[in-house]
Formats: C-alpha cells, structure tokens, sequence
C-alpha cells in the first residue's frame, strides 16, 4: 500500500512553479505539473488542473509571461516563462521557506533533554 | 504593486470572461493532449492513456471554477449571479411581481407624503429667513395658571416700541366672517396680528410697562431671543387680558412659533415671583439656553428710533 499522499500547503504551488519555470525556462501547463510531480517523487498530491489557477495568478502579479507556441511534437500549447520581476519574487520566497523549514526543523528536533538542560 | 497590478487584471478579466475560458478551455484540452501522447511513448493502450491523462487533470469544471476564482472578482460575480437569479424569479411569476411592485410603491408613497409633512411642519421651520428663530410671544396670568391668554394692543404697541428682545414684533388675528346671511351677525371676533418684519435681534430687555391704568409703575420682564415674534392681543382697551393689578400677576413667555400650538410650554421655565419694590421684575418666563445680553434702558419710540436699536443689538450665530 502506498503512503498517503501530502496535501499542498497554501502558497506552496505557486512557489513550485516560479522555481520550475527559472529552472527550466519556457514550459506549458502539463510539463510544469508533470515535473511538480516527478521532483517530488510522487509524494505531493497534485491535482493537474489546479496548475492553470496558479498560473494566472502569476501571470496577473507579473511574475511570468505566457505565449501560444508549439511543442516539440508540433502540437500547439500555451508557454509560460518567468519574468525578471517573477526571478526577485522568487528569490524572496525561497529565502523565506528556507527560513521557515529551518524553523521547523529546529522545532521537530526538540528533544525533552533539551528542555531540561 | 503587485497588488494593484493584480487588481487591475483581475478587473480586466473580469469583463473578458468568455474569452479567457475559450482560451483556458483551449489550453487544457492541449493539457489531455500533451499527456496521452507522453502515456502513449511508455506504451499504454490508447483507451488506457487518455483516461489516465483525464484522470490526473482532475475535474475540468473544477479547475475552471477555481481558474475563474483566482483571474476575476468572484464575489461581484456571485452578486451579478445573484441577480440574475432574482430577475429570473421574478419573471416567472408575473403576478406575484406585481403585487411585490405595487405595494412597495404605496407604502414608499406614503412613507415620502408623511415625511414631507413632517418635514415642513416641524424640522424646516417657518419659511422666514433663521425661521427656527421665530417665537409666539404669549401672556400667562400667573396666580390663576391661566395661560395662552390674549394681549391687549396697548400692550402690543408698548412691547412693540421696548422690548428689545426681538429684531420685531407683531401679532395677528383671526377673524370669523359670515359670507351667506346677511341678518346673522358675526360670530366673535378676535384680532390678531402678524409682523413682517425679519431683522436678526437676541437680547434681553426689562422693559417699563405704562398700559392700562392698572399697570402703572410695574415691571414686566421678558427674556427671549428670536427674530419676529408674534403677539396675540385683544383689541379692547375696557377689557384687559390680565384682569388684576397688571405684571405682578402676568408674565410674558415665548416659544417657538412653528411648536407653539402644540407644545405651548416646552422649553419654558418660571421663576419665582419677586417681591418688594417697583423695579423689580414680578414675573419671569423665559426660555432656556437662549443667549441674552445684558439689559439696557428700552427706547421710548417706534420708528427711526426703534431701528437704531435694533441694529445695535449683539448677535449670536
């Protein structure tokens, strides 16, 4: 049987795919969704259709651009890419999930002789 | 910034609606397409990979929905939604509308003829210029409790001439007239007046009273402030209002024309009657909270005389 699979956290998608697109730069749809899950081993449960509600909002915040175009099999699908704004939103939103993890880190490593000494 | 910008797009989609979901519908049927030619390379049946593609796309309303959430003004849609709604009722039951229609518009009517009446009746005020400042000036026998009684014109002219409480004064009259029979004499009647005058004035004035005989040598006070004041008097000099020894059992009160026959001592106090010599006041009514002056000799005559004064009277705003 297969672990359940983790629910995404609000805001997190979003962040996902800002990284995705700097990674890998111009992308559709299906291939950002389809390297969420691959990055993820599978562990993040991701509803592909969620993936466009994202990508308007960051269309609409300016942080990545979209364009019709064809794709490598000559089949016509929407590109997205991130913007110069979308790069510095990123890099503030990396540096803050890092900060969180690392808080949660230190909190789930907490051990009761810690507290003691 | 980017929040105003978001703003801004989402307004924008919002009036481009249809063309978005044509474009989002477009792009998530490239979604299917995309991912059953990917299934298709690692060798599924062809059945196999499109359900498998439509499966991991989830539900496409869904993903519309919450597409339309996240690009638009979802609660301005759901009011217009709303709205829609309530129109679409409201058509299919005509009769029902109708009624709705129609009683919401008698009672608005209703409510609006009351309220004008109201309104003109007691929060706008008489239609003079300050006509919350227009007061009914009216003689109360103190000793009897009889009060609202009318002012002989003697007395009437005197206030007129002194008291320097009022920009003006002036009385009216009503009067019963017989129009058909000419036999039949007609019923009472009484005289009033009514000023025209409209100068601002606020003060308070004690005012020496030489009417009737009876009156001589004493004192009535007034303090009152208002623009035109009106006094009821009785024409007849053989029958004064105030039958005994004149001001000691009189008194002159003051109240807002516009409440005066319905709230005729609102806003009214008496004081205690005075004793003792002739230059003391015998009876005071006055209105409360109404600015006065300190009192000053009242002139003697009507006319240029009179007018001086009253431009020399303190205002208040």
């Amino acid at each position: 049987m297969s672990r359940k699979k983790l629910d995404l956290l609000q805001g997190t998608l979003d962040v996902m795919v800002l990284q995705t697109l700097a990674v890998m730069g111009s992308l559709h749809g299906y291939g950002i969704a389809r390297r969420i899950e691959q990055i993820s081993g599978n562990e993040v449960l991701l509803n592909q259709g969620t993936i466009y509600a994202s990508l308007v909002r960051l269309q609409q915040r300016g942080w990545i651009s979209a364009k019709w175009g064809t794709s490598a099999n000559n089949r016509k699908a929407k590109f997205y890419s991130i913007t110069k704004r979308g790069t510095k939103q990123l890099a503030v939103e990396a540096a803050d999930w890092k900060r969180l993890a690392g808080v949660m880190g230190r909190m789930l490593a907490l051990s009761s002789e810690d507290v003691d000494s | 910034m980017s929040a105003m910008r978001r703003l801004l797009a989402r307004v924008s989609a919002f009036f481009q609606g249809r063309e978005l979901d044509a474009d989002l519908d477009e792009e998530l049927a490239a979604h299917v397409e995309l991912a059953v030619e990917e299934n298709l390379k690692q060798g599924m049946s062809a059945q196999e990979t499109r359900r498998k593609a439509l499966v991991s796309l989830g539900r496409k309303e869904a993903a519309k929905e919450l597409h339309r959430d996240s690009r638009g003004l979802p609660a301005l849609e759901a009011i217009l939604q709303d709205l829609r709604f309530a129109f679409r009722i409201l058509a299919k039951r005509p009769w029902l509308t109708t009624m709705v229609v129609l009683v919401l518009a008698a009672g608005i009517g209703v409510n609006t003829t009351v309220f004008t009446l109201f309104n003109a009746l007691y929060i706008r005020g008489l239609p003079f210029p300050d006509g919350n400042r227009v007061l009914f000036v009216e003689n109360n026998n103190l000793t009897k409790n009889q009060q609202r009684m009318r002012t002989s014109y003697p007395d009437f002219a005197d206030w007129r001439a002194e008291v320097r409480a009022f920009a003006d004064l002036g009385s009216f009259s009503h009067a019963a007239f017989n129009l058909s029979d000419d036999s039949a004499a007609p019923a009472s009647p009484t005289t009033r007046f009514v000023s025209s005058t409209s100068r601002r004035f606020s003060a308070a004035i004690s005012s020496p009273k030489r009417t009737s005989p009876a009156r001589t040598g004493s004192y009535c006070s007034a303090t009152a402030s208002g623009k035109i004041a009106t006094a009821e008097t009785r024409k007849s000099l053989t029958k004064p209002c105030v039958s005994t020894s004149g001001c000691t059992r009189s008194s002159v009160s003051c109240l807002p024309a516009s409440t005066s026959p319905l709230r005729p001592s609102s806003g009214f106090r008496s004081l205690p009657k005075a004793t003792g010599s002739n230059a003391t006041p015998a009876g005071w009514v006055f209105l409360d909270a109404l600015p006065t002056a300190p009192l000053s000799p009242a002139p003697r005559r009507v006319g240029p005389a009179r007018q001086q004064t009253a431009a020399r009277v303190p205002r208040y705003e």
